[in-house]
């Protein structure tokens, strides 16, 4: 029997687009993509996120908008997706998707655009789209 | 050609697209144990783990990141042996890899440590010619066994024992299940010698 899937997975959408399918179509590599399924896949089944691999919190302005980040590694990168948690219960809204090495983000305005984002989301500004987990490969 | 089939297709003509695949469920799978295990020991700072280890926090910080790499063999014996646990590494088919991944949670991941590995402290081993189990079974399930290559494999078990290998049966418990409706089927184990025993 599988275990059960505590937690569902959305990325923003503003204005018809998805930046984050435009971040995983177009910036991740084949191992970026199948190790971002793979996270998201066995994340949803740890209840409790603080125990979420990758998960953290971050500081400053970040935190202000309650958001939080998952890193993972592939492709040699440090990969890095703020998301914040949705209205719906045990919901998880991916924001947006970088990466970096030290304090130099790519993009750079990643911060900048997760808090925006999160302020649109909280404003109703914005949409969400549900991220589906890939239970069959 | 949906998502799943156009992966499936680059998995049979690419070594790196399989390459890759296999690399993300461990990448995962693998620091989402480490995790789960640190957080259930008696040692649930990295900074217990890495002293325990004799490694550096920040490299037990970097394996439980989500597609740690340099991740050896190497390393991970040293994780283990610092949870007082054993590691298998072992090839299997790409279906069984799925269903590892599809069936782990890290929420009910455990492993029995070394000080309460009943089984391998105190293990019962069969000598005799023959040993003869009985497994329940329900109606129209799958047989329970068969022979392979001289040995005996269990593929379904329902109640009162697990299966590890073709060459090792664990009893877990020794009661009969309350749903059983069948009446016991027996099985005989033809290199008994080869079959380990384990009483709870």
């Amino acid at each position: 029997m599988n275990p059960a899937v505590y937690w569902s997975f959305a990325d923003y959408v503003e204005g018809g687009r998805n930046p984050i399918a435009d971040w995983y179509a177009n910036d991740l590599s084949d191992d970026g993509r199948m190790q971002f399924d793979a996270l998201l896949k066995n994340t949803g089944k740890i209840e409790s996120h603080v125990q979420w691999s990758g998960f953290k919190f971050p500081k400053g302005e970040l935190r202000k908008h309650r958001i939080w980040q998952l890193d993972f590694l592939a492709d040699g990168r440090q990969y890095r997706v703020l998301g914040v948690f949705g209205s719906i219960r045990r919901q998880a809204v991916l924001l947006v998707g970088c990466y970096h090495k030290g304090k130099v983000y790519t993009p750079p305005d990643a911060f900048d655009t997760a808090c925006k984002r999160a302020k649109a989301l909280s404003e109703k500004r914005a949409a969400t789209s549900e991220r589906k987990i890939k239970f069959n490969i | 050609m949906s998502e799943r089939s156009n992966l499936i297709s680059k998995l049979k003509s690419d070594l790196e697209t399989r390459a890759s695949y296999i690399k993300a469920k461990l990448g995962v799978l693998v620091p989402s144990q480490i995790r789960a295990l640190r957080l259930k020991s008696d040692m649930p700072r990295q900074a217990d783990l890495a002293q325990a280890s004799k490694m550096q926090q920040s490299r037990i910080s970097m394996f439980e990141t989500p597609g740690a790499a340099n991740l050896t063999l190497e390393t991970l014996s040293r994780i283990a042996a610092a949870f007082k646990v054993g590691v298998v590494v072992k090839f299997v088919p790409f279906s069984e890899m799925l269903d590892w991944e599809n069936n782990f949670s890290q929420d009910q991941f455990n492993v029995v440590k070394l000080d309460n590995d009943r089984a391998f402290l105190n293990p019962q081993v069969v000598t005799s010619q023959a040993a003869t189990l009985s497994f329940y079974r329900r109606p129209g399930a799958r047989p329970v066994a068969w022979r392979h290559s001289g040995t005996v494999s269990i593929d379904y078990a329902i109640g009162d024992f697990s299966t590890v290998t073709d060459r090792n049966v664990q009893v877990v418990h020794n009661t009969s299940p309350q749903e059983s409706i069948d009446p016991t089927f027996s099985m005989t184990f033809f290199s008994p010698q080869q079959v380990h025993m384990s009483t709870p």
